[in-house]
C-alpha cells in the first residue's frame, strides 16, 4: 500500500485523535514496531515477530514487565570501584593527587555510561532502559557540577539504580527517592545546606522543573511562591551523603549513602504553600527516621496534596514529549488533560499512564507514527540492533564517543533542565556525524554477517521486490512511495538480475554482499531514518 | 460540540494552518538566498572573534605600572616596568610583541588599528566559567538567577529574525563559521544553527559529500512530512556548505600569503579564515577559541615569561599575521576583529604565582585604522575600590560592544538589537561606520542636534531637538556603564520641533541617545543633586 492510500484511510483516526480509548485491534508489523521503537529502541529484526497479533495491553505487559525485575550486572571492572570512598579532590589536595582522583573519576564515569549503553542495546523483554533514561531526561544529574567538581561515579550508579527500581512506580515515590538519592543531594546543593543558609537550589528545582513547573500548564496560575521555595528549603536542611574519604561527620560503613546530621537541620515549623504546616519538632524528634517521613515526605505530599493536577499536567505534557511528539508547539493539550487527570486520579502511578498511554487509539493513530527525530542514543543503539553489532567490537569510534559527539553525553545534560531534545539534535556538524557512524558500520561488518542480517527477512527466498519492501518497513518508519521502492530495488540488484540475485543469497555472493550495502548505506541516508 | 470531534478538528485545522507558509514554500524549491540579499547584511564586513577561554588576566595584560597598589596587591606576578613594554601611555606585556610580525601588538596600538577597552564586564558577575561564558555568549546577563538557561547566542537570535524560512530557504553562504568541533552558543538560535563549525574543510567536505537526500520533499502536512522535510534541509545544507567551504578553502589557500602565519593553533585557524575570505566566501562572523587562560598557579616564571606570556604572545601572532595578510590582500579594511574572555582576574595574586577568577577585564579590539577608533578606552582598573570578591568592577556592560558591532557591522536598528538582549545599550564609539551615507533626520540647532536642558541639571530635564524626517524614534537615556536607564520614546513621530521633559532621581554622567533607523544622535548631560 502506498503512502498516499494510507492517509486516505486516515479519515476515521483522525477524529478519534486525543483519545485514552483503548486501541483493541490485534497489532500488525508496523503498529508493533511502532511501540517497540518508542517504549525500547528500535528492536533487532526478530524481536518483532512475537507482538504481531497481540494487543497492546498484552504487548505492553511482555514489554514492561513489572517493575521488579533484577538491575542489569555491573561489570567486573565496575564492581571494582563501585564501593570505593576517593578522597575529596577539591579538599586542597596537591595538584597531581587531585588530578589522579579525577582522572579516576572520569575513566570510571565513561565506564559507567559505556555500561548503561550496553544494556540498551542488548536488551530483552521486559525491558528497562527507555523508561529509566526518560525518568533521567527529567530528575538530571550532570557529572561535572558546579562547573568545578565532579559527582564520584559510584553514586552516579546509585543514582542510575534509582531511577530504574522507580521507573513504573507511583511519581511520588520517584520524588521521595531522588530527593534522598546521593547524587541529587550534591548536585542540587542540599549536601551545603544547613540552618544557618538554608539552600533554596533543590527546593527551586523540584518545583520548577521535577514536578510542577513555575505555572500551570492549564490555568497559568503560579504554582508556588518565593516563600514556599524558603520554607521548603529550611525542611530539607540537614541531608549529606558519603561522598569522600575522611568526610566530615560522615559515619562509617556506610559509603555512597544519604545521612542525617541533626545539628544542621532546621526543627522550626515550616509552612509551605495554603494547608502544608509541618510543626517544629523537638530534639528528640530531630532524628534521621523521623525527619525523613515528618519533614522530606512531608514536604512532597504537600506538593502533591497541594498542586496534584499540576504536577499530573507538568509530567503529562514531558511524557507526550518524550513518548508522542517533541514539538512544543505541537503538544496536544487536549491529550495532556486527559492523561493528566487519569495519573491524578490513579495515585500518579507511572505503570497505569504508561500503559493508558501505549494502549491508546491516539498513540497507534497515524499522525503520531514516524514523528520523532531520533535522540543520539535512539539512533546508535537503533543501528546496533538493527544490523546485530556492537560498535564498540568494529574497532572504530565507538558507542560512547559516537553519542557523545552527536550532543548527548549521558549524565551530562546541558543543564539542570536536560537537554532541549527535538530539532536541536540535528545540525549540519551532527547530522554529517550521524551518517558517518551509521556507514561506518555498515562498511565494516563482516560479509556473514549481511547476510545474517538479511537473511532475517524470509522474503530472501522469494523476490527483490518483496524483500526490499519487507526491509524498508523494518528500517523506516513509514511506508515509502512505490517509487522510492523501486530505487531501492535497484540498487540492492547492484546489476543482477532477479534470479543471479536470488540464488547469490545462498552462495555468499560478492555482487549481492556489495548491493545489500548499497541498499542500507541509502536507507540510512534517506531523512526518514532520522524518524521514528 | 463533543470533544472527541473538537480534537479532530483543532488537530488538522491547527496542521494546515501552521504549516501552510513553510509547505509551500518547501514545495515551490529549496531557496539559497545569497547572503547580500539578507535585510541588513548587505555589506562586506567581517567580524573575527577570539575567545580567551579560562578568564585571561587583564591585569597581566596591559600593566597598570603606574600603579603603586599594583605592586602590593600582586607581590609575586606584578610585572615590573622594566620588563613591560611601554606603548603612548600604556604598559604591554611583551607577549604582545616580542617575536611577532612587525612588533605585534604594539605596532597595531601606535598605527591606531588597535583599540583597548579597559573595564569591560557585567553586573553581578559570576566566576563559574562556564555560567560566564554562556552569559558572554548569549548577550544574557541573568544576574545570578541560575534559572535563567542560556540556549541561544547572540548573533544566533540576530540572524535567526532574519531568516524566516530557515531552514528551508538558507543563506547562500554560512553566515557564521566556528573554527572550532562544535556549534558555539553564540551561533544557536531557537530556528536551529545560525551557522557551521569545522576545522579542517577537507575534513568536512569529506562528511558532506553524498548526504543531500536523493528523494523529493514530502507535500503532506503530517508531523511525519515536517520532520522528514527538516531532516531533508539540514542533509542538503550539510552538503552544499561543506562544497561551499571547500570550494572557497581550494580558491583561497592559494592566493594568501601562507607563509606570513607560525605553527600555533591560533595562527593556523587565522590562516584558514583568510583562506576563505580570500575564496570569497561571505560569511558575515568567525569565531574561534583558545582555551588555558585559567592561570591559577605559576602564570608568569621569574623572568616574567611562562604560560601567560605564551597564551598572549600566540593571540598576538595570530592577529599581527592574519591582518598584515588582509592588508597585502586587500581586504583588511572588512575586518573587525575582538577577544572575548568570560573574566579577567582576581586583583590579587594568590600565593602559587597564579590568580584566582576575577570579574572585569580588558578586551582588544583591531582592525583598519579608517574604521577602527584605536587607543586606550575607558579609566585604568581602580584597585583600590574591589568588589567584595577582590575584583576589578566594570566600567562598559559587554553588549555595549556587541550593540556597536551589530549597529554598525551588521546593519541592524536600535529596537532590532534591543530585542537580541532584551534592553537596549549605548555604544561607546570605538567603532566608524563603514557606509557614510545614513540620512539625517535631526535639524541641527547651533551645531547641537540634541539638547538637553539645563546641564549640569538637578533631575528635572527637559529635551529639545527639531526632527524633519519623520519616523520612529527611540529616546533612551543611557548610564555612564552603556546600560539603559530610562527609555523616554519608542514610537513614530511626525516631523516637528519636540520638548521633551523627564526627570533622572540620582547624580551622575547620563547620555541621551536618539535613534531613528540606523541614525543615531547622542548628548552627555550632568545631573548633581
Amino acid at each position: 500500500m502506498k503512502r498516499r492510500d494510507l492517509l486516505n484511510l486516515t479519515g476515521n483516526d483522525e477524529k478519534l485523535l486525543g483519545t485514552l480509548d483503548e486501541y483493541t485491534t490485534p497489532l500488525d508489523y508496523a503498529k508493533s514496531l511502532h511501540l517497540l521503537r518508542r517504549l525500547s529502541f528500535h528492536p533487532a529484526p526478530d524481536q518483532v515477530a512475537q507482538f504481531v497479533g497481540k494487543t497492546a495491553a498484552e504487548a505492553f505487559e511482555i514489554i514492561v514487565g513489572n517493575g521488579t525485575e533484577s538491575v542489569p550486572e555491573p561489570t567486573s571492572s565496575m564492581k571494582s570501584w563501585l564501593d570505593v570512598l576517593e578522597e575529596d579532590p577539591l579538599d586542597n589536595l596537591p595538584n597531581d593527587v587531585r588530578a589522579e582522583i579525577e582522572g579516576r573519576h572520569k575513566e570510571h564515569f565513561n565506564e559507567f555510561t559505556a555500561w548503561w549503553l550496553d544494556n540498551m542495546s542488548s536488551e530483552t523483554f521486559p525491558c528497562q532502559e527507555k523508561l529509566t533514561l526518560f525518568l533521567h531526561s527529567i530528575w538530571c544529574i550532570e557529572f561535572a557540577y558546579d562547573t568545578l567538581a565532579f559527582l564520584p561515579p559510584p553514586l552516579l550508579y546509585r543514582n542510575n539504580v534509582t531511577l530504574r527500581k522507580n521507573r513504573l512506580a507511583d511519581y511520588k515515590t520517584v520524588a521521595r527517592d531522588v530527593t534522598l538519592d546521593g547524587a541529587m543531594i550534591m548536585y542540587q546543593s542540599l549536601f551545603y545546606s544547613g540552618k544557618a543558609a538554608p539552600n533554596e537550589n533543590y527546593m527551586r528545582e523540584l518545583m520548577e522543573l521535577f514536578t510542577m513547573g513555575i505555572g500551570d500548564l492549564s490555568t497559568g496560575a503560579a504554582n508556588y511562591t518565593e516563600g514556599d521555595i524558603r520554607e521548603g528549603a529550611r525542611a530539607l536542611t540537614g541531608w549529606r551523603t558519603v561522598a569522600y574519604l575522611g568526610q566530615n561527620g560522615a559515619p562509617s560503613n556506610r559509603p555512597f549513602e544519604t545521612f542525617f546530621m541533626k545539628s544542621q537541620h532546621d526543627t522550626n515549623a515550616k509552612k509551605i504553600m495554603q494547608f502544608g504546616q509541618i510543626p517544629a519538632i523537638t530534639d528528640d524528634e530531630n532524628t534521621e527516621d523521623l525527619v525523613k517521613n515528618t519533614e522530606v515526605y512531608k514536604v512532597i505530599d504537600i506538593l502533591f496534596n497541594e498542586k496534584g493536577m499540576s504536577i499530573a499536567r507538568f509530567i503529562s505534557e514531558k511524557i507526550f514529549r518524550f513518548f508522542i511528539y517533541s514539538d512544543p508547539g505541537a503538544v496536544n493539550l487536549t491529550f495532556v488533560e486527559d492523561l493528566a487527570q487519569y495519573m491524578f486520579d490513579n495515585t500518579f502511578n507511572l505503570k497505569k499512564v504508561f500503559k493508558k498511554l501505549f494502549t491508546s487509539q491516539f498513540f497507534f493513530s497515524d499522525p503520531i507514527r514516524g514523528s520523532q527525530i531520533k535522540t543520539p542514543v535512539e539512533f546508535m543503539i537503533g543501528l546496533e540492533k538493527m544490523l546485530g553489532v556492537d560498535y564498540d567490537s568494529l574497532g572504530s569510534v565507538g558507542t560512547r564517543p559516537a553519542v557523545s559527539s552527536l550532543e548527548q553525553i549521558l549524565y551530562t545534560p546541558p543543564n539542570v533542565a536536560g537537554w532541549k531534545a527535538y530539532r536541536t539534535w540535528i545540525s549540519t556538524s551532527t547530522y554529517p556525524l550521524r551518517a558517518k557512524y551509521a556507514k561506518d558500520m555498515i562498511t565494516k561488518i563482516t560479509n556473514e554477517q549481511i547476510i545474517a542480517f538479511v537473511k532475517k527477512f524470509p522474503d530472501y527466498t522469494t523476490t527483490t521486490a518483496k524483500l526490499v519492501s519487507a526491509m524498508v518497513d523494518y528500517l523506516l518508519p513509514l511506508k515509502v512511495s512505490q517509487a522510492r521502492l523501486d530505487k531501492f530495488q535497484t540498487i540492492i540488484l547492484n546489476g543482477l538480475s532477479e534470479t543471479q540475485w536470488i540464488g547469490g543469497v545462498g552462495t555468499n555472493n560478492a555482487k549481492v554482499i556489495e548491493g545489500i550495502r548499497a541498499f542500507l548505506t541509502s536507507a540510512v541516508l534517506s531523512p526518514d531514518f532520522q524518524l521514528c | 460540540m463533543r470533544r472527541r470531534k473538537f480534537i479532530g478538528m483543532t488537530a488538522t485545522t491547527t496542521a494546515g494552518l501552521v504549516l501552510a507558509p513553510s509547505i509551500l514554500k518547501a514545495r515551490k524549491s529549496f531557496g539559497i538566498i545569497p547572503n547580500e540579499k539578507i535585510t541588513s547584511l548587505d555589506n562586506d564586513n567581517i567580524i573575527i572573534i577570539i575567545e580567551l577561554f579560562g578568564g585571561n588576566d587583564g591585569l597581566n595584560t596591559i600593566i597598570p605600572a603606574d600603579d603603586d597598589e599594583y605592586y602590593k596587591l600582586r607581590p609575586t606576578i606584578g610585572m615590573p616596568k622594566t620588563i613591560a613594554i611601554k606603548v603612548n601611555d600604556i604598559y604591554m606585556n611583551p607577549g604582545l610583541v616580542q617575536g611577532v610580525q612587525n612588533n605585534g601588538l604594539q605596532r597595531m596600538f601606535e598605527d591606531g588599528r588597535l583599540a583597548i577597552i579597559e573595564g569591560i564586564g557585567y553586573d553581578q558577575p559570576t566566576l563559574s566559567h562556564f555560567r560566564s561564558e554562556d552569559i558572554w555568549l548569549s548577550g544574557i546577563n541573568p544576574k545570578n538567577n541560575n534559572n535563567v538557561k542560556l540556549l541561544e547566542g547572540w548573533l544566533g537570535r540576530y540572524f535567526a529574525a532574519k531568516l524566516p524560512n530557515f531552514p528551508v530557504e538558507i543563506p547562500e553562504h554560512p553566515l557564521t563559521i566556528a573554527i572550532d568541533g562544535s556549534i558555539p552558543l553564540l551561533s544557536k538560535s531557537d530556528k536551529g544553527h545560525m551557522g557551521i563549525a569545522l576545522t579542517d574543510p577537507d575534513e568536512f567536505y569529506k562528511l558532506g559529500v553524498g548526504l543531500t537526500p536523493v528523494d523529493p520533499l514530502l507535500t503532506g502536512t503530517e508531523y511525519y512530512d515536517k520532520e522528514f522535510n527538516f531532516v531533508h534541509a539540514i542533509a542538503r545544507q550539510s552538503e552544499y556548505y561543506s562544497t561551499v567551504v571547500k570550494n572557497a578553502y581550494d580558491t583561497g589557500k592559494t592566493k594568501i600569503n601562507a607563509n606570513l602565519y607560525s605553527t600555533g593553533g591560533l595562527s593556523q585557524k587565522m590562516k584558514l579564515i583568510s583562506s576563505l575570505i580570500a575564496g570569497g566566501l561571505k560569511t558575515n562572523v568567525y569565531f574561534m577559541k583558545l582555551s588555558n587562560f585559567d592561570s591559577h598557579a605559576q602564570q608568569a616564571d621569574a623572568s616574567f615569561t611562562g604560560g601567560h606570556f605564551t597564551l598572549l604572545n600566540q593571540v598576538a601572532k595570530a592577529i599581527s599575521e592574519f591582518m598584515e595578510d588582509a592588508a597585502i590582500g586587500g581586504y583588511s579594511e572588512r575586518i573587525t576583529g575582538m577577544t572575548t574572555s568570560e573574566f579577567g582576574r582576581r586583583a590579587y595574586d594568590n600565593g602559587s604565582r597564579g590568580t584566582d577568577h576575577g570579574a572585569a577585564s580588558m578586551q582588544f579590539i583591531f582592525g583598519s585604522d579608517k574604521f577602527v577608533n584605536g587607543g586606550y578606552w575607558n579609566n585604568r582598573p581602580k584597585l583600590t575600590d574591589l568588589d567584595v570578591n577582590g575584583n576589578v568592577k566594570y566600567q562598559t556592560d559587554y553588549r555595549v560592544i556587541y550593540t556597536e558591532l551589530l549597529e554598525k557591522r551588521l546593519g541592524a536598528t536600535p529596537s532590532e538589537i534591543t530585542s537580541v538582549f532584551g534592553e537596549s545599550f549605548l555604544p561607546l564609539n570605538v567603532l566608524k561606520d563603514r557606509t557614510v551615507s545614513v540620512e539625517e533626520y535631526l535639524k541641527p540647532n547651533f551645531n547641537e542636534y540634541l539638547r538637553i536642558s539645563p546641564n549640569p541639571g538637578t533631575g528635572n530635564q527637559v529635551l529639545s531637538f527639531e526632527l524633519y524626517n519623520p519616523g520612529v524614534v527611540n529616546i533612551t537615556i543611557f548610564n555612564i556603564n552603556g546600560k539603559e536607564e530610562l527609555i523616554l520614546q519608542n514610537n513614530y513621530l511626525g516631523a516637528g520641533v519636540y520638548e521633551i521633559p523627564f526627570s533622572i532621581n540620582r547624580s551622575g554622567t547620563f547620555i541621551c541617545s536618539v535613534a531613528i533607523n540606523k541614525k543615531r544622535y547622542v548628548s552627555k548631560f550632568i545631573i548633581l543633586k
